[in-house]
């Protein structure tokens, strides 16, 4: 039945093609000969009143034949409206053949006018190249207007739309946008690698402009998430470096639970795509969201950044998702085990905000074990499980991270920078950032293995005192006077008073050089801003013992 | 010295050196060997190739793009970041800017061909396709089917 009315649509659309085709053309080729010849102006109704066409004294009479059949058996008055109707109808149709019809010449001729404009005689390949430095600039603070500029780009004219749909790379960031868009994206991208940045506030906000294609979309693909579902999970049985992890946490991943989150389903509609990920921003997404979510392959990964708002409490949690290319990963307050396989082969790991511990230090090493080319790591406001063991949880050989180039570590406790030193085997062109929050002086050491030490030649220690009360100690290494800093140290005291739990005063000063590591040292700055003295004659001159090239000492 | 000879027949001398930022005129030399025969550049008028020419001089001593170094432009680290002394160079107008890429593209220049293309890039981007039209001279050239398409895919934008 369906079938027969749609051949009878497509029958009468080709009666109406026929009928319409010939005549509206010639109508308006006519009509635009007499406009020119007469110079009649856009909208000028005076000069041409056309409802004369309507008179039946001046033209022929006006003559409208047709009526609905066997009318006279239905009520007068009914059939009237009914043909008025008609009228109506085929008055829009007209109509809107016209519009189209003068649309298509229209645009035909502005095409040909664009020929003549300078960016016409790029060719393609060079606008495509403008467009490509469009999209990929990062230059631009104005997030929306980035984001509309494959829209922006497409809608100019005819020959950019076409040059922009054929610009693969234009259309390959993934941001939240209706399902369909998204697919939209996904089709023009091709092959290209993609770049996903998904906040999943936009996604959940109530009545937000992206729900409603949202919901209607995850109800007609539900049955076909749930079959990848399973083919997924009998891909990861074996995950490997497991033993670290809780039993129980294990076992809650080893079945993922039903995707419901708009999040997920956002991850789901982009899973076919999933060889082509090459980075990906989850912003505000839970962690457990997320962990449910990507529990398959990403085998094109590069670039993974996880963050959500540092006060939000989130419980700490395993990942099973393998990315054997990532090689920069980033999380804010996103508490991901270092047990998961994810951590292995980075070139950058930068952690911050995790203040619950979601790791222990042994699995820290583990995971820089993993990461033999390791350029950066960054740990920022980082609390392990097990913070007492850092003494303890040196491997017994330690880890070669030839390639390390820049090693920070800001607001950890105060043992880290040590238990981290001691345990890893790094170049002397390194850069060391530690920022340490002691709770008492006995944690405040002195890192004695500090591979950029022999490099350092100017010194300055400065110890001033914060409007809390308490002393802060900052040692800043460099070069040279003029040189870039090749370590800063800065002791910093914790959230309980610390000066209130410890009476005595700092002695890390006797211990910084231990063992000569600051061999090359020919400057030295020591700067009290303190009312209070904090540094003995006996214990200055024992650290001045620790620095036998000295040449230069400076007293502020 | 190399003799390079315009599409408007002036005649232009310059240093191995400095032509040879030129690929085509790269190998052009390498395939006729040392010669006295000018150069016919039958796509460039003088004043384009005298702008060219200064970007190539100045350009002149830093090591030719490597196939590795384009690859590397491909990251998602690209950007639309213009050296200082390109951006003065590149102040030109508009007919200028256009004829300068041409020239890029038919002397296969790369870094002057991404120059005018970023230029052009950063003078689009943040644009509604409204401005962009107003700023190139563009006409919308659409039919009232694919004006009704952009319409559907901009409306989710507009309100971003």
């Amino acid at each position: 039945m369906q079938k027969k009315a749609q051949q009878g649509l497509a029958m009468s659309s080709e009666f109406f093609i026929s009928t319409l085709s010939p005549t509206i053309p010639r109508l308006l080729q006519s009509l635009c000969q007499k406009v020119y010849e007469y110079g009649v102006q856009y909208g000028d109704t005076k000069a041409v009143d056309i409802s004369q066409i309507c008179d039946p004294k001046l033209y022929a009479p006006f003559c409208f034949d047709f009526h609905i059949p066997n009318a006279d058996k239905s009520d007068a008055v009914d059939v009237f409206d009914e043909e008025c109707e008609l009228l109506e109808k085929a008055r829009f149709l007209a109509s809107e053949a016209i519009r189209l019809c003068t649309g298509h010449m229209i645009s035909t001729l502005r095409t040909r006018s664009n020929q003549y404009n300078a960016t016409y005689r790029l060719p393609n390949e060079v606008l495509s190249l403008i467009f490509q430095f469009i999209e990929r600039s990062s230059a631009n603070p104005l997030c929306p207007l980035r984001k509309r500029a494959p829209h922006n780009i497409a809608a100019v004219s005819r020959l950019w739309r076409e040059v922009a749909l054929n610009t693969p790379s234009l259309w390959t960031r993934i941001d939240v946008m209706p399902p369909w868009l998204t697919r939209v994206f996904l089709r023009r991208s091709k092959e290209e690698p993609l770049r996903i940045e998904v906040d999943a506030n936009e996604l959940d906000e109530p009545g937000s402009w992206a729900s409603p294609w949202l919901a209607q979309d995850a109800d007609e693909e539900s049955g076909e998430g749930s079959e990848e579902e399973g083919e997924d999970v009998g891909t990861h049985e074996d995950g490997s470096n497991e033993e670290d992890v809780d039993n129980d946490v294990a076992s809650d991943y080893s079945h993922p639970a039903p995707v419901q989150s708009r999040f997920s389903r956002f991850i789901e509609l982009l899973k076919p795509t999933v060889h082509r990920w090459a980075s990906m921003e989850l912003h505000n997404a839970s962690t457990a969201e997320v962990v449910q979510t990507l529990h398959f392959p990403l085998p094109r990964l590069e670039f993974l950044c996880m963050t959500r708002h540092a006060y939000e409490l989130d419980t700490a949690t395993y990942l099973r998702a393998i990315a054997p290319r990532l090689r920069d990963f980033h999380l804010v307050a996103v508490p991901i085990s270092l047990a998961s396989p994810i951590y292995a082969g980075l070139t950058s790991l930068r952690l911050e905000d995790d203040v619950f511990g979601a790791s222990t230090i042994r699995q820290l090493f583990g995971a820089l074990a993993a990461c033999p080319d390791l350029e950066s790591l960054t740990l920022i406001n980082y609390r392990f499980d097990d913070p007492h063991s850092a003494d303890t949880s040196n491997p017994s050989i330690p880890i070669i991270l030839n390639r390390l180039q820049h090693l920070q570590l800001e607001r950890v406790e105060g043992r880290l920078p040590k238990a981290i030193l001691d345990s890893i085997s790094v170049p002397s062109t390194v850069t060391l950032n530690a920022n340490m929050e002691v709770i008492s002086w006995a944690e405040a050491m002195v890192p004695m293995n500090v591979a950029n030490a022999p490099r350092v030649r100017h010194m300055i220690i400065t110890i001033r005192r914060t409007n809390g009360g308490a002393s802060v100690y900052t040692i800043i290494g460099e070069a040279s006077e003029e040189g870039p800093i090749l370590l800063e140290i800065r002791y910093n005291p914790g959230r309980t008073a610390l000066y209130n739990i410890d009476g005595h005063k700092p002695d890390i000063l006797r211990h910084l050089g231990h063992g000569k590591a600051f061999s090359s040292l020919k400057s030295l700055t020591l700067s009290e801003q303190d009312s209070e003295r904090h540094v003995d004659g006996p214990k200055f001159a024992e650290m001045l013992g620790n620095f036998p090239s000295l040449e230069k000492l400076a007293l502020h | 010295m190399v003799n390079l000879v315009t599409s408007d027949n002036e005649s232009f001398t310059v240093e191995k050196a400095v032509a040879s930022r030129s690929v085509l005129i790269k190998n052009m030399l390498e395939d006729v060997g040392e010669s006295d025969q000018p150069i016919p550049l039958p796509n460039v008028t003088a004043s384009v190739l005298k702008k060219v020419l200064e970007y190539c001089d100045h350009h002149k001593n830093e090591p030719m793009p490597t196939s590795e170094d384009l690859a590397a432009e491909d990251t998602r680290k690209r950007t639309t970041d213009i050296g200082e002394w390109d951006q003065k160079f590149i102040q030109v107008d508009q007919e200028m800017l256009f004829e300068i890429i041409l020239a890029a593209n038919y002397l296969d220049i790369k870094p002057l061909l991404d120059v005018g293309c970023k230029t052009v890039a950063n003078m689009i981007k943040g644009k509604t396709p409204e401005e962009i039209r107003k700023l190139f001279n563009i006409v919308n050239d659409f039919t009232p089917e694919e004006e009704a398409q952009i319409k559907k895919e901009n409306e989710w934008a507009e309100d971003r």
